[in-house]
């Protein structure tokens, strides 16, 4: 037995001259939330769809559960599916939705009910077996589909995007319902969203998909403080990315030119002269009033703009040789809203700048 | 005082109102009014006529003006026209279950595989009714005659020594009906394959059902409208069919219409084949209204 789930063995899959997973290699462990996030059209929906098997890879191994499901087709994989837009029989109530997988599988009626019973309960429905489909309300449904989905007791859960169709409280709620569920059961989900904030809420590792290559997999808190690309920075939250190529450097600490100001930052590994690089400063991680020294990045700047948003105060800043900064400070009482036109020093310690793989185009 | 102003106001309104449903309903009465007198003329009023024929007499080759129910006692006495209407009922079942079973793959490939090609395949479907029914049903009279095109070949192959009789037979009417009628069942179902929803049936395959299991299970029960309607107007069009029994049907393949016509210009007979159009249009009636409770069709339309 093996304690990955799905593991994807350099996957391609191309239709035409069009190109839509490219050489995507991941591994999710069993009972993790894995979330595919990525902007439409980056490919996740589609390695999604390999996973479960309605597209076959123009090349590489999707294996689940340790076994190779080359040739399998969706009705004879460990997989289940939530689509985004429910996908409920609407000429089937609401428990037998729930019971179709197991008909087909010819389980004894008494297991059905039982099965289908404590389904209901796991969503939190339990009065709503005779219901249609057309009485539910989308909440409802999405929970219905999950429980169809899971009563087969699949292996790996996969789920397309199932909230997107709902409104933001609703969405917030289904949330931590899904996140509820997936602790309960414990069987291993692969989310597929393009809600960098759904993903770093729901999933505990998250890989980030652009133009059909994962640029990054790791846990949402590394995705969010280590982004490893210019697009994971960009793509989740705020962040201040400024590129040049190296200048000098002693050992990993290095410096670059960007906008006319010097720029220290700290390299996991040691990288020659002139590679291009950039580097990722989130808004928050800012200090207001910083002191130049050895272990800070501090700059003169002019607020250029202050918009004061309650729990935060988001300005837009620009150093005397024109390098541009978003700055969020935290409206905790101690700071003095500051006006256009003011002057500030602002800075952060080296370390909390993050060195970014750039795209050279 | 207040209170007069204000209640000439609200009926000044009301008085509004009522004059704009007075001209809605106005504008409605003129817009159905082409299509009423249409269905007067030429439907209701002949409909009327026949009605009326059917309760007059024949004798010496002569209608006489008479209010009898002879000819309807006729009608159910006579076990001819008993035979002919249930031959009728059988080819018109025998014809809808084949365009049914033929219809339905070639519906469910336009809509869901032929991506780029769909336009190519309905102009297919189309392109016959570009030519007369008639020159079409006498192409299968080439096709199958004695002499004809597959007997022919047939021989020439070595196949068969002697001619099959293939032309003048039951087969050969059902043959040329299934043709005429099969794009009148194609068309609706491919309207509700279109309809359905993809992932409805990649959700049964994903839960465990084979293609057979999601067709039967999924696809079936939810295009079953367009089913419904397909068969619907495939079998009365069948059931009412005259010209193609009359040219590719021996003597014994008359249907329901054959019968009729011949009694209005054969013998002249016109009370009596008024009388048979009556019973026939009951049945056709009687037959619509249960399959309706049964399908539900008129529910089922505005899922």
């Amino acid at each position: 037995m093996t304690d990955i789930d799905v593991e994807l063995l350099n996957i391609t899959k191309s239709w035409g001259d069009f190109t839509a997973v490219k050489n995507v290699s991941f591994k999710v462990k069993k009972g993790e939330f894995c979330s595919l996030l990525g902007p439409s059209g980056c490919g996740k929906t589609t390695i999604m769809r390999m996973i479960s098997g309605f597209e076959t890879p123009t090349e590489g191994i999707v294996r689940i559960a340790g076994e190779d499901m080359s040739g399998k087709k969706p009705f004879q994989r460990p997989t289940n599916l939530v689509f985004q837009h429910h996908a409920l029989f609407p000429h089937l109530t609401v428990a037998e939705n729930i019971a179709f997988g197991l008909k087909i599988k010819k389980q004894p009626r008494e297991e059905i009910q039982k099965r289908v019973n404590r389904m209901l309960e796991l969503v939190q429905l339990p009065e709503l077996g005779d219901r249609t489909i057309r009485q539910l309300s989308g909440g409802q449904r999405q929970r219905i589909a999950i429980a169809r989905a899971l009563v087969n007791e699949p292996a790996v859960l996969l789920l397309d995007e199932p909230l997107s169709a709902l409104d933001l409280k609703l969405r917030e709620q289904m949330q931590l319902e899904l996140k509820r569920i997936q602790h309960e059961i414990g069987t291993t989900f692969v989310f597929v969203t393009h809600d960098q904030k759904e993903a770093i809420t729901m999933s505990d590792v998250i890989a980030v998909i652009n133009e059909g290559v994962i640029e990054q997999m790791a846990s949402p808190s590394d995705i969010y403080e280590r982004p490893a690309t210019e697009f994971v920075a960009g793509f989740i939250g705020e962040t201040n990315l400024f590129k040049g190529k190296i200048k000098k450097g002693s050992g990993t600490s290095a410096s670059l030119m960007c906008d006319g100001e010097e720029i220290h930052v700290q390299l996991d590994e040691k990288l020659p002269e002139g590679t291009s690089i950039g580097v990722s400063i989130r808004p928050e991680k800012i200090i207001w009033g910083a002191v130049a020294d050895e272990a800070t990045n501090a700059y003169e700047a002019t607020v250029r703009e202050t918009i004061y948003q309650g729990n935060v105060v988001h300005y837009r800043v620009v150093t005397a040789n024109g390098l541009e900064l978003g700055v969020d400070i935290t409206n905790n009482g101690g700071h003095q809203v500051a006006a256009v036109g003011e002057t500030v020093n602002i800075g952060w310690p080296i370390e909390r700048g993050v060195p970014v793989m750039v795209r050279v185009t | 005082m207040t209170s007069v102003p204000t209640k000439n106001v609200a009926s000044s309104a009301e008085q509004g109102a009522i004059l704009f449903r007075r001209r809605r309903r106005n504008r409605i009465l003129g817009l159905t009014l082409p299509g009423s007198m249409w269905l007067l003329i030429f439907f209701a009023l002949p409909m009327f006529f026949v009605l009326r024929t059917s309760f007059n007499s024949f004798a010496d080759a002569q209608i006489i003006q008479d209010f009898t129910f002879d000819n309807f006692k006729l009608v159910f006495s006579e076990y001819l026209y008993a035979k002919v209407l249930l031959k009728s009922l059988l080819t018109g079942l025998v014809v809808t279950v084949i365009c049914l079973v033929l219809g339905y793959p070639v519906a469910h490939f336009i809509a869901r595989k032929a991506r780029g090609n769909r336009e190519i395949l309905f102009l297919g479907l189309i392109i016959p009714f570009w030519t007369s029914l008639v020159v079409r049903t006498y192409a299968w009279k080439i096709l199958l005659g004695t002499n004809g095109v597959l007997n022919y070949h047939l021989m020439d192959f070595g196949i068969i020594d002697a001619p099959l009789k293939m032309l003048f037979t039951t087969s050969a009417v059902i043959i040329g009906l299934v043709h005429i009628f099969l794009p009148f069942m194609i068309l609706p179902l491919y309207a509700s394959i279109e309809n359905l929803d993809t992932s409805l049936e990649e959700a049964a395959q994903d839960m465990g059902a084979t293609r057979i299991q999601t067709f039967m299970k999924v696809v079936v029960p939810l295009t079953m409208p367009g089913i419904a309607t397909g068969c619907m107007l495939t079998f009365l069009m069948t059931v009412n069919s005259f010209l193609t029994p009359n040219i590719l049907g021996g003597p014994s393949d008359a249907m329901i219409s054959n019968v009729i016509q011949s009694e209005f210009f054969g013998t002249f007979n016109w009370p009596f084949g008024s009388a048979l159009s009556i019973v026939f249009l009951l049945f056709a009636l009687g037959f619509v209204f249960v399959y309706n409770q049964v399908f539900d069709l008129d529910s089922e339309e505005d899922k």
